[in-house]
């Protein structure tokens, strides 16, 4: 981010940036969903991966669109202003562009939004299912010798293991 | 609108989740199971729709849209189970052989201080030592004494025998009972399983049963089975029907007057017999009729040659008050061979002598002694010690045998099940590594989804407001 | 091909059986300390075992009976000593009779004296050995010899001359009895024909014709004797030829029946050894450590 750029153009860029990216991300977050219905447990971790990929780089850009709207605003007390209020005080053309992006990026997010609550509960019951599982299989163990293969009781401990 | 269809697709999906959920579970409660043939849910995705692109201008082939089951499949080798049934058969009828023979040695019970051969030793030494004291009550008492010895281990022997031979005869009513319920149960699971099929359910575990019945069966009574176009299985001994899809054909037992009243297996209804070739119930059979019976009538024989031999040679001789024409044994079995009242009382009766008066001459006492060398067995090549030498030997031949070939048929069946376990058999290892990379899976998604959530709070609470 | 647990469960299972067996199977020959402890142990040998066993009984018992002969003979020979003994004072007292510086008392006492010694022959003719009068031949519960009063004038032979027997194993006879006519008569003659001879007065026909007959009497009896001993030299090399067989059917029958205890031990350690080594091997491979994971 060079300060060559104004600050308008800046801004504008971040927007558009992370519209792109946040359309990716709700098609990666549709993509868990269906993986995790499926219980496709290949392909989720290299979702996971993209997730907190492209959360990072939305993180970054977040952070570079404040530094430009404290410079638009000339302090950093006005960074404190909405950015519809920031927004407001461009110029045209730049004005209505901007006014455009923030609500097409409001609707992905929104959108991104309820397809991620939804996975958090899909993930919360794949746990439970794993969970449950896991507790069935601890069950067939036999009784004599531990999961680790020792001995568990000292006095079976001499005898066969079916004894 | 993108939203009802992530709902169809959830509620599709977690539909096949808790299906697989009980399988899985199904499969691990069951790992131990005999019989139990591993069941997997096959799965596929639905197709996507016409429509190539979706919201966000993402296309469709990225995304799944969820999945549906195709059935659950069986996995099992047909052609294995024969194979398993066959070596079941030979195996089960090995072990019979074996435990029963070990039985009959127990009896038998050679080489041993108590045994026939030292107890017939002991009888004809006891003459020779009679010889040089023909006068002496004492001796004379004494040898009788080993006679009724003698008697008593012929009467214990064969009464056990003849015990064994009963037992075996009687546990026959037993696994033809086994047999019964065993087919009873085939010829209903058929039909439950045909009912099942028909309507589309899946009939795993039936069909797991009934598998087990056909190798418990060909264990029993060397059965061997065939499925029909019905997919019902029928059962067979031999050429014979036991079970032929919802019909099962009880058997019963018999006694056959052409071989001492002994059972035969015959079918319950119109009494034809059966013919076993493998299996439990033909060992029981093999072994009552073949050894057991054999060392029955080896002994019997024993016997009536020792009372024959010994009484000819006493008749003639005088005791030592000139009694004489008396036998020395009565009886003409080795269950009924006792030693002559009259001798028990009176020891002087013992005949010893060739002539009255003459008590020292010992001819008589000498010959019963040398009854025990002489060939009276096996068209006079033998004598009474000799024959029975060669009788211990052939059952001791026949018992290692058995129990060679049943050692044999254990390693054998323990490899054919291997096999046939490696088709069918659940692997809890695998089981646990899939459920170990689902956990860490889910978990790493929830540790995501979780953040991106906290940056949506702020992006559409702060920034985009 | 798959493992399953199941197949692994039974191969471990099978295979500890099997070492178990094995390991049983030889604690079992030592404690009997018998190779052979039934037919199926080893078909093969256990008919040689039971013949063996019966062979070594019959030599056990030939044995006894050899002994029983040895003593019976011998109790023959140690009467007819006692009968030679009383024969040599016979002939002394023959002589003295026929001395011709011999009293009238004398004489006398002679006589007596030799009824005595024919007395003492008759009750050595009717030893007893094991309660059989081994003089009487084949009718040994009848005293051999009868005389009756205190100077018999007659003794007669109750007994007969049929042999008894006794026999070893293979048919081999072996005659014990000693007919005691035979060995007797000429003694108890020569000693009643000296008697009367004296008594009645006749003491230098006593003196002639008794020596003779004495000197005849000594030679049946030497005979007998002579017969006698030969019988006991032969059962004495039977005693001795039948002790070696004894001592070659028993290590015969040992090495047929009896274990090495050096090499059954040795055997019972390995297979203890690969028991336990089973048993532990059978530990680690049971079950999988990714249960664990989530304990």
């Amino acid at each position: 981010m060079t300060t060559q750029t104004d600050p308008q153009t800046a801004i504008i860029s971040v927007l558009e940036e992370e519209q792109r990216l946040c359309t990716r991300l709700l098609a990666v977050a549709e993509a868990q969903r269906d993986a995790l219905i499926a219980q496709d447990i290949d392909t989720l971790p290299a979702l996971v991966r993209e997730m907190e990929g492209i959360g990072g780089i939305v993180e970054q850009l977040e952070a570079g669109r404040i530094l430009e709207m404290e410079r638009f605003t000339g302090s950093q007390d006005e960074a404190a202003l909405p950015l519809r209020a920031v927004l407001a005080r461009f110029p045209e053309p730049s004005r209505t562009r901007a006014e455009q992006l923030r609500e097409s990026l409001s609707d992905v997010i929104q959108r991104l939004h309820t397809v991620n609550v939804g996975n958090a509960a899909l993930a919360r019951q794949a746990l439970q299912i794993t969970d449950q599982q896991a507790h069935l299989l601890r069950a067939t163990v036999p009784v004599t010798y531990s999961t680790g293969g020792a001995p568990t009781n000292p006095e079976t401990a001499g005898r066969a293991w079916w004894a | 609108m993108p939203l009802s269809v992530g709902l169809d697709t959830a509620v599709s999906g977690l539909r096949v989740a808790q299906y697989s959920v009980d399988t899985a579970a199904h499969n691990i409660a069951n790992a131990d199971t005999e019989g139990y043939s591993r069941q997997e849910v096959m799965q596929r995705a639905v197709p996507p729709p016409r429509s190539r692109y979706g919201a966000g201008g993402v296309p469709y082939q990225q995304i799944g849209h969820g999945v549906e089951m195709s059935g659950v499949r069986r996995l099992r080798d047909a052609l294995l189970d024969t194979q398993y049934r066959d070596v079941r058969g030979r195996h089960d009828e090995y072990l019979a052989r074996s435990s029963a023979l070990d039985q009959t040695e127990v009896i038998i019970n050679e080489p041993s201080d108590q045994g026939l051969q030292a107890r017939l030793s002991e009888f004809f030494n006891s003459f020779k030592d009679l010889a040089t004291q023909p006068e002496s009550v004492a001796a004379r008492a004494a040898t009788v004494e080993e006679g009724v010895t003698l008697a008593s281990a012929f009467n214990r022997t064969a009464n056990m025998l003849a015990y064994q031979r009963e037992s075996l005869d009687v546990s026959l009513d037993m696994k033809v009972a086994d047999i019964n319920a065993k087919t009873t149960e085939v010829a209903s699971l058929n039909k439950e399983i045909h009912r099942m099929s028909v309507t589309g359910a899946s009939a795993n575990d039936l069909l797991d049963r009934r598998d087990l019945l056909l190798d418990d069966l060909a264990g029993l009574a060397g059965a061997t089975s065939k499925l029909d176009d019905q997919g019902m299985v029928q059962v067979f001994v031999g050429d014979d029907l036991i079970v032929d899809g919802v019909d099962s054909f009880a058997l019963t037992t018999q006694p056959d007057p052409g071989n001492n009243n002994l059972r035969q297996v015959v079918f319950a209804d119109g009494a034809a017999p059966l013919d076993f070739t493998s299996g439990e119930v033909f060992a029981t059979i093999a072994v009552r009729d073949g050894e057991v019976s054999d060392m029955i009538a080896s002994i019997d024989t024993l016997a009536e040659t020792l009372i024959t031999a010994i009484n000819d040679a006493h008749q003639g001789g005088y005791g030592l008050n000139n009694v004489t024409g008396l036998d020395f044994f009565e009886g003409d079995s080795a269950a009924t061979i006792k030693v002559n009242e009259t001798l028990r009382g009176s020891p002087e009766s013992l005949a010893t002598s060739a002539r009255p008066d003459e008590p020292g001459n010992t001819t008589v006492a000498v010959a019963l002694a040398a009854v025990g060398d002489q060939k009276l067995m096996s068209g006079g090549t033998a004598t009474l010690n000799d024959a029975y030498a060669m009788d211990v030997a052939k059952l001791g031949i026949a018992s290692r045998q058995s129990t060679l070939l049943a050692e044999n048929q254990v390693a054998l069946l323990g490899h054919v099940d291997n096999v046939r376990q490696s088709v069918s058999g659940v692997a809890i290892d695998e089981e646990m590594a899939n459920l170990i990379k689902g956990q860490k899976a889910y978990q790493a998604s929830a540790k995501a989804i979780s953040a991106i959530d906290e940056m949506l709070d702020t992006l559409i609470n702060r920034t985009l407001r | 091909m798959r493992i399953s647990d199941r197949m692994l469960h039974n191969t471990i299972r099978s295979n500890l059986s099997a070492n178990q067996r094995r390991m049983l199977a030889v604690e079992d020959e030592i404690t009997s300390g018998k190779k052979v402890r039934k037919p199926s142990d080893d078909p093969s040998a256990v008919a040689s075992i039971l013949r063996h066993r019966t062979d070594v009984a019959a030599n056990e018992q030939d044995q006894r009976t050899v002994s029983s002969a040895i003593s019976r003979l011998s109790a023959a020979d140690g009467a007819l000593d006692t009968v030679t003994q009383i024969l040599h004072r016979a002939t002394e007292l023959a002589v003295q009779a026929g001395s011709d510086a011999i009293g009238q008392e004398h004489l006398q006492s002679i006589g007596a004296e030799v009824n005595e010694l024919l007395k003492q022959v008759v009750q050595t003719g009717n030893t007893r050995f094991t309660g059989q009068y081994i003089f009487s031949g084949s009718k040994t519960t009848t005293p051999a010899f009868e005389a009756t009063g205190d100077v018999p004038a007659t003794v007669t032979y109750n007994g007969n001359a049929e042999p008894v027997t006794y026999e070893l194993n293979g048919g081999v006879a072996i005659r014990v009895d000693v007919p005691g006519e035979e060995a007797l008569r000429s003694t108890i003659d020569a000693l009643m024909s000296v008697r009367d001879m004296v008594n009645s007065g006749d003491s230098r026909r006593a003196a002639e014709t008794g020596l003779g007959a004495i000197e005849d009497a000594l030679d049946q009896v030497l005979l007998v004797r002579g017969s006698v001993g030969a019988r006991v030299n032969m059962m004495e090399e039977t005693e001795v030829r039948l002790g070696d067989q004894n001592t070659n059917l028993k290590g015969l029958q040992s090495r047929l029946e009896d274990i090495d205890l050096t090499d059954a031990l040795v055997r019972f350690n390995s297979a203890r050894t690969t028991y336990e080594a089973a048993l532990g091997a059978a530990a680690k491979a049971m079950l999988p450590s990714l249960v664990n994971y989530l304990q």
